[in-house]
């Protein structure tokens, strides 16, 4: 098998998990296209006031899982970069994660931004590695996303319970 | 002559947390099967008696009744197997602690939430949303704010001290 059909094999697998079909069920994220090496999603996010609003993203999945995704914010309908205007701003650490610098989404497990500054070297519990799996990001995004609450009547039940 | 399994083509997929689990399965239980049938389907991946586990919803308080039925358009819908009825969990902050009682099938995102909130920590409101919980005897395992409390708690052990800490912030960004 070469590396191409090699990787594409893995993305299958990845994309046939438990716990990336679970954030599907969940609406927590979808698939919007896949054309190896290019997959494109969408992420639920929440807004600081509560609402709720989703964001694309486009992972270029060359050399998977032994390259780290490139994965940057995504315009679904132009297909380009989301424009900075668009990304979210608060809190500041998804701001940082989201800004535009000129390479993707600035995290540890990210292609370009794990190789910036050390930064995979010192938060190794946030760094790529074979084992990993796109799950593994997109839990990572879905958290950065919804900083802010979303009250929901499951949890407003499970708190007064304490 | 070709035949069709029906016990394959009868069945879905529920998803499951629990503890001894590395991260979410899938169990396939007949369609019209009882909370029973996921429990004995989990005891095998997680290497524990059916009879001496519970089942619960997400974020459920309290443990399903063996016999209720499972909703047929509730794919979306985590469950969570494990031997506690209850989780107490123990937050440090700074020099202080906090203390709660949960199911273990409660979101990490809940028990962040209180902690924060004014029941916890009552963290100002800007901050808030920077903060995470890292595992106290184990500060590098990825907690995911979906997982399940009982993820990190087996068998009769049925404590989890977290610390409460800021999320990472970037290092040299331009």
């Amino acid at each position: 098998m070469d590396a191409k059909a090699a990787a594409m094999a893995a993305v299958a697998v990845d994309l046939a998990t438990a716990p990336f079909l679970r954030g599907i069920a969940n609406k927590r994220w979808n698939v919007i296209d896949f054309t190896f090496p290019e997959l494109l999603m969408e992420v639920s996010g929440t807004n600081s006031d509560g609402s709720s609003r989703s964001y694309g993203f486009r992972f270029l999945l060359d050399g998977f899982p032994t390259n780290a995704p490139d994965v940057r914010c995504w315009d679904l309908v132009s297909n380009s970069n989301l424009h900075s205007d668009q990304r979210p701003k608060v809190p500041a650490r998804t701001a940082e994660a989201f800004k535009e610098w000129g390479y993707g989404v600035y995290r540890p497990w990210e292609r370009n931004g794990g190789t910036h500054n050390n930064w995979a070297s010192l938060h190794p519990n946030l760094a790529w590695h074979a084992a990993r799996n796109l799950t593994f990001i997109l839990e990572d995004l879905h958290e950065l996303l919804n900083a802010y609450p979303r009250k929901t009547a499951t949890e407003s039940q499970a708190t007064t319970t304490l | 002559m070709n035949t069709i399994d029906t016990s394959l083509t009868a069945k879905r997929a529920v998803f499951v947390d629990g503890q001894h689990l590395a991260d979410v399965c899938s169990v396939y239980i007949p369609e019209e099967a009882t909370a029973r049938s996921v429990v004995e389907e989990a005891a095998k991946l997680v290497g524990v008696a059916a009879e001496l586990l519970r089942i619960f919803r997400e974020d459920e308080q309290e443990s399903m009744a063996l016999d209720a039925k499972l909703e047929v358009d509730a794919d979306g819908i985590t469950l969570h197997i494990h031997q506690a009825e209850k989780v107490r969990v123990k937050v440090n902050y700074k020099e202080h602690q906090k203390e709660a009682t949960f199911s273990p099938a409660t979101r990490i995102q809940v028990v962040l939430d209180w902690v924060v909130g004014p029941h916890g920590f009552h963290v100002d409101s800007a901050i808030a949303p920077e903060m995470e919980l890292a595992l106290a005897a184990n500060p590098v395992e990825e907690v995911p704010r979906t997982a399940h409390l009982g993820r990190y708690v087996s068998g009769h052990h049925h404590e989890v001290d977290f610390d409460l800490v800021r999320g990472i912030i970037p290092n040299g960004a331009p």
